[in-house]
């Protein structure tokens, strides 16, 4: 992971406004948490991949997050029959291992869930740059500090890693063995990776300070000035069709669950 | 005229970075005033206090940094003490020495509009600011550019823009062209040159590369030891050359210009290093794309010392890095003490190259310096006595006796990179790579560390220095290799052929200046 997370584009859902993006990704999120239907999750799923390729997301990027959530999806899928043993069904028992056609379906469910969260943010963070993402979340009430913490956070992610693979070039040319051994062995010798990442990490964070301060972040205004942005945002038609869009889903879902129980 | 900076009597002292450390003194007594549209330069050795006094005039010190402040500051009237560095720099444009870590928007625009909103700026107008600042350092068209995708010297242009995009009246730089290749330094200078043309700006800029001080500034400041030693006009330069020499600041002189002969490639039997029609291509790539090294081929003979130069991104360190595996050829060969590195781990080429990265933090972990540069030498195996006897010698060399036991990561930054040479010189490998070892260290430090170096050299250990510094080329190598755009454009042994002790690379320039 060596870019940006927003990914340079003109497709619709970049030039979306923030906000209706947001209670997209909100309600994608609580709509892949609360139900519990694979087809539910599989619908979610394939719109949010629907949506990225019609933005012209390139799929390189869309399978940079499978891959980052791989060992995830791996290991729930594995790990939840052995957590779960109920079910009525049972295909296979060993022991206290039961694998059940039910606890089977929920590791599935339970698999594609994280990467229909994924992507439920994903969707927001690919498409919205960084000025648009700190002035959507102000506009929607988040503190200006707290949306600009979060909006440089993510600009530094991929900063971030390269340091943590300059790190790991110069302690290999050191003869450190990165590769091999035991856990337990790896785990040491990524000890001075962890730690010289962390100086560089501190040190930067220290200068990015003071660069935001010197550049007059807090700084004194004249009474009856605010801050300003230099992006403003405005909803237009398109927006409000796409928000009635996500209501409209979100209600209908909701009733039917009301309504089937 | 009365002052616009003026300190009294100012003092700093770092609180101690580790429990039970003692406050490290960055400065003492500094008394200075400075008049409205001066341009002042600050120069001294590594860890002279520089850097502290840019902290202090952009107010940093007292109130982001971790110590105690003695005397005050004066900018513009008031004291720093009671101005938060928000409202301070509504006078004052703070410009540090790493590029990555002041630039912290996603796009070029959004840099400069930062400073411009939190000012409560008419968003109509704004627009109309990034345009004019960016036109004044030369930046038009790359409005929507990501910062990290410019080069050091645009990346540092934008800085400077950002830092002046809300008009303070005063610019103080933190050597701004320490990252920087020679052009990327020209650029800079260009652009403050520029900018005091047109409009009354003052300027305080701490710089090892004096070459432009000389004639930009109207003022020098000398800093050693935290104290001012001199305050005066360019010609400080002239007057007290033993004296500046001494300190390790550099002499003003414009680049050698390199020459070399054509006999280089004489195959020998044993190299060191063998390339062969090496190309990389960064995976990733977009696919119209020049790749990043371009058909390279060339031998080095054992007991060489290559100076590897070019500009920034001509393929200087993609090149190192095949050297010792850490990248693979796209097409080609790479053999080093002859082993071919297409199939060994780095950490098993390790005990036949040395490899000093540009960036001592990426390396530095231990809990003290001992460790530090005993770690590549104990991972390969050497025994311990060896280690142990070797690692005093090199403290001994480097003057770092006297951290043995401190943790390296709270040194000063020339001595950390001073610390990492040595860990990697440790390890005692028939060839060593070094990624311009001498940046943002004194002509005094630089001296030290390099002949270090030479001495290894001259054991018969084969160096390939990356290097912007074309004076210790001159001085140090015997082969130079320059690259152009990721092809070789310039291969051969040195013309001005053996190396000298003359301590002054300057005095051994036998062409002539640009």
């Amino acid at each position: 992971m060596d870019a940006d997370l927003y990914v340079p584009g003109d497709g619709w859902l970049h030039r979306a406004d923030p906000r209706v993006k947001f209670l997209l990704t909100a309600v994608l999120l609580v709509l892949c948490l609360v139900w519990r239907d694979p087809t539910v999750i599989l619908a979610a799923l394939t719109l949010e991949h629907v949506m990225l390729a019609t933005d012209h997301v390139p799929p390189e990027r869309i399978l940079w997050v499978w891959k980052v959530l791989a060992v995830i999806i791996a290991l729930i899928v594995v790990l939840w029959p052995v957590f779960d043993p109920s079910g009525e069904h049972v295909l296979w028992s060993w022991g206290w291992l039961r694998l059940t056609r039910e606890n089977l379906v929920m590791a599935a469910v339970m698999g594609l869930r994280i990467p229909a969260l994924g992507f439920a943010c994903f969707l927001t963070l690919f498409t919205t740059s960084q000025a648009r993402l700190v002035r959507g979340l102000t506009a929607v009430g988040v503190p200006y500090r707290a949306g600009l913490t979060l909006a440089i956070a993510l600009r530094y992610i991929p900063v971030f890693f390269r340091i943590v693979q300059s790190v790991c070039d110069a302690q290999r040319a050191r003869g450190l063995d990165l590769g091999g051994g035991s856990l337990m062995a790896r785990g040491r010798a990524y000890l001075p990776v962890l730690v010289a990442v962390l100086i560089r990490a501190y040190r930067m964070s220290q200068s990015v300070g003071w660069a935001m301060a010197s550049r007059g972040l807090g700084i004194r205004l004249p009474h009856g000035r605010r801050r300003t942005s230099r992006v403003t945002l405005t909803m237009r038609p398109a927006d409000w069709a796409l928000l009635a869009a996500i209501v409209a889903v979100a209600a209908a879902l909701v009733a039917e669950r009301i309504v089937l129980g | 005229m009365s002052a616009l900076i003026e300190t009294r009597g100012l003092g700093w002292a770092y609180a101690p970075l580790t429990d039970g450390g003692s406050p490290v003194v960055a400065l003492s007594d500094v008394d200075l005033a400075v008049e409205p549209g001066r341009f002042v330069g600050v120069v001294g050795p590594t860890g002279a206090g520089k850097s502290t006094l840019c902290m202090a005039l952009a107010g940093v010190i007292p109130e982001l940094a971790d110590g105690d402040m003695a005397g005050e500051v004066l900018v513009a009237g008031r004291s720093t003490h009671d101005v938060s560095v928000a409202d301070l720099s509504a006078h004052v444009g703070y410009v540090q020495q790493d590029p990555e870590s002041q630039l912290f928007c996603a796009s070029v625009e959004d840099e400069l509009a930062f400073p411009l909103e939190q000012r409560g700026v008419d968003p109509r107008l704004i627009d109309r600011r990034i345009d004019e600042t960016l036109a004044l350092v030369g930046m038009e068209g790359m409005r929507s550019r990501v910062p990290t995708s410019l080069s050091g010297g645009q990346m540092q242009r934008v800085a400077i823009a950002a830092a002046l995009v809300a008009e303070p009246d005063i610019l103080v730089l933190d050597e701004p062209t320490a990252a920087l290749d020679p052009d990327g330094r020209r650029e800079v200078f260009a652009v403050l040159d520029r900018l005091r043309a047109a409009r009354r700006l003052t300027v305080v800029m701490a710089e090892q590369h004096t070459r432009y001080l000389a004639s930009s500034c109207d003022r020098i400041v000398v800093l050693d030891g935290g104290r001012v030693l001199r305050d005066a006009d360019p010609a400080v330069f002239v007057r007290e050359a033993p004296l500046l020499a001494r300190l390790g600041v550099a002499a003003p002189e414009p680049d050698p210009v390199l020459r070399v002969s054509d006999t280089a490639d004489e195959t020998p039997a044993d190299p060191a290093i063998r390339i062969e029609g090496l190309t990389h291509r960064y995976a990733g790539a977009a696919p119209g794309e020049p790749a990043a090294l371009d058909d390279v081929s060339l031998t080095v003979p054992r007991g060489a010392f290559v100076g590897l130069v070019g500009r920034n991104g001509s393929g200087k360190t993609t090149l190192a890095r095949h050297l010792n595996g850490l990248l693979r050829p796209t097409a080609g060969r790479v053999v080093v003490d002859g082993i071919d590195t297409a199939d060994r781990p780095v950490n098993a080429l390790a005990a036949h190259v040395g490899y000093a990265f540009q960036n001592p933090d990426h390396q530095i972990f231990c809990a003290s310096t001992r460790d530090e540069i005993a770690f590549g030498a104990r991972s390969l195996g050497r025994s311990e006595a060896w280690v142990d006897a070797t690692t005093e010698r090199l403290m001994e060399t480097f003057g770092l006796t006297r951290f043995a036991d401190v943790s390296p990561a709270t040194l000063g930054y020339g001595d950390r990179r001073l610390v990492a040479l040595a860990s990697v010189l440790a390890m005692d490998a028939p060839i060593l790579v070094l990624d311009e070892p001498t940046a943002g260290l004194d002509q005094r430090l630089a001296a030290r560390l390099l002949d270090a170096v030479d001495a290894a050299n001259a054991e018969g250990t084969t160096v390939v220095m990356i290097s912007h510094d074309m004076h210790a080329v001159a001085a140090h190598c015997t082969h130079l290799l320059r690259l152009d755009a990721g092809r070789v454009a310039q291969w051969g042994e040195l013309r001005s052929g053996s190396r000298d002790a003359s301590p002054r690379p300057a005095d051994r320039r036998e062409t002539h200046g640009r």
